[in-house]
């Protein structure tokens, strides 16, 4: 026995429709929209040390460790009242996060800036701020490692190698820095002396976007004020820095 | 009575004579025959060669470092040699001395390859210090440019700690990969 479906023009024509109007849908969403986007970047903040690893002693009641993530946390504030900026940090609290694994998410979020934050004890060098680009290695270094990753089949060059494709960004960054941090307003510090520096830095040998290590020094033992001020001042700095890289790019 | 007091004066006169005699002669031996014991020399006793150890101190925001030298037995086997320079170098008698990071750097063993590469294993406490960046740049910096200065045949350095191969002393500098002079040149 066999069943006619017998549709009348009405019913061709809905069912007709609804085939385009799926059809139509689908396919719009897989057609980029075409818009005029401002640029959109995303900054990865390092707060040095955590965990276990204390970092240095800045004074009795500051550790190395608490004053980064403090800094990186109002930074993060800062550069988010813009708009066109992600901010992601590799630890949010006092947790241990490996040197490859703060490496790894910035990578992995597609990081146009990494910032790693660090500090000093002030007192045995008070007005040096260090900015370190890493260096990366040289030719015969490069044979060396060609050579053990052809030994061990291990992918040992692209880590060591990602900062070479960005080393002049890595650069201006670390100049844009420099002269936004040689124009803070520090309390307890008299013009400040910025020393910009390359050398094989770790937590930067993996990173494919521009990065710097930023090295302040804490004034010995101050107030909760000085040192709310200082932490402020300090990513204010960083954010002007930021900003400019971005700006000039 | 007489023969008495003729007698003693005599014995007197006698003795004054051996004691005169004796001192001439002492003289006389000190000048000309008493050489005192030198490095080398006749005493059959001599000290070992020395070799001068220039010791750089780097301050990580200076680009000229600090110098000291001290004298070095050359006798001694080459990682005692090594020993002794990284004793020296962590040593700290004045306040106003330089040194680097005292107690925090021994030596557990060193090896020289025939390539030049110097193989320097750390005791483990050298990552418990709790450096900055500009200082365990500093400490590198310093040692490598003493140890390269005085022994030209080691052109790089791989630092492990406690034998085993690390990213980093402290956190921040790469010794992963061996290193030269010249890598740690800001």
């Amino acid at each position: 026995m066999s069943v006619k479906i017998v549709l009348d023009f009405k019913c061709q024509l809905l069912v007709f429709l609804a085939i385009f109007l799926i059809w139509g849908t689908s396919h719009a969403a897989d057609t980029p929209v075409e818009e005029n986007k401002a640029p959109h970047f995303v900054v990865v903040l390092d707060p040095g040390h955590g965990g276990d690893d204390s970092g240095q002693h800045l004074s009795p009641a500051v550790l190395e460790k608490d004053f980064t993530l403090k800094v990186a946390q109002d930074l993060k504030l800062r550069l988010t009242r813009d708009t066109d900026k992600t901010v992601w940090l590799t630890r949010v609290k006092d947790t241990a996060v490996s040197l490859k694994g703060r490496q790894s998410l910035a990578n992995a979020k597609n990081a146009q800036v990494f910032i790693s934050i660090h500090a000093a004890d002030g007192s045995l060098k008070p007005q040096a701020v260090f900015v370190f680009r890493h260096r990366v290695i040289d030719d015969e270094r490069l044979n060396d490692l060609t050579n053990k990753a052809k030994e061990s089949n291990l992918p040992a060059i692209p880590w060591e190698m990602a900062q070479e494709p960005v080393q002049a960004q890595s650069g201006n960054l670390a100049k844009h820095i420099g002269k936004a941090l040689e124009s803070a307003n520090w309390p307890q510090m008299e013009s400040p002396v910025v020393y910009i520096q390359e050398v094989p830095i770790t937590v930067l040998t993996g990173v494919k976007a521009p990065g710097v290590l930023v090295e302040f020094p804490l004034p010995n033992s101050p107030a909760t004020k000085t040192y709310d001020l200082f932490c402020r001042q300090t990513s204010e700095a960083l954010a002007a820095g930021i900003n400019e890289f971005l700006g000039r790019r | 009575m007489a023969w008495s007091l003729r007698g003693r004066r005599a014995s007197l006169i006698f003795i004054a004579a051996i004691l005169l005699v004796m001192a001439v002669l002492g003289v006389i031996v000190y000048y000309f025959f008493w050489q005192p014991a030198s490095p080398g020399g006749a005493s059959g006793i001599a000290d070992p060669k020395s070799q001068t150890i220039t010791l750089f101190f780097f301050q990580a925001a200076e680009e000229k470092p600090l110098v000291k030298s001290f004298l070095l037995p050359e006798h001694l086997p080459f990682p005692e040699q090594i020993r002794c320079i990284i004793e020296k170098m962590t040593e700290k008698t004045l306040a106003s001395e330089p040194t680097l990071w005292p107690a925090a750097l021994r030596l557990r063993n060193v090896f020289l390859r025939k390539n030049g590469l110097l193989i320097l294993d750390l005791d483990l406490g050298v990552t418990y210090n709790h450096a900055t960046a500009a200082g365990e740049l500093r400490v590198l910096r310093s040692l490598v440019a003493t140890l390269t200065s005085n022994y030209p045949n080691v052109k790089r350095f791989k630092f492990l700690v406690n034998g085993l191969e690390q990213d980093t002393l402290s956190g921040h500098v790469n010794i992963f990969w061996p290193l030269s002079e010249k890598d740690l040149r800001p």
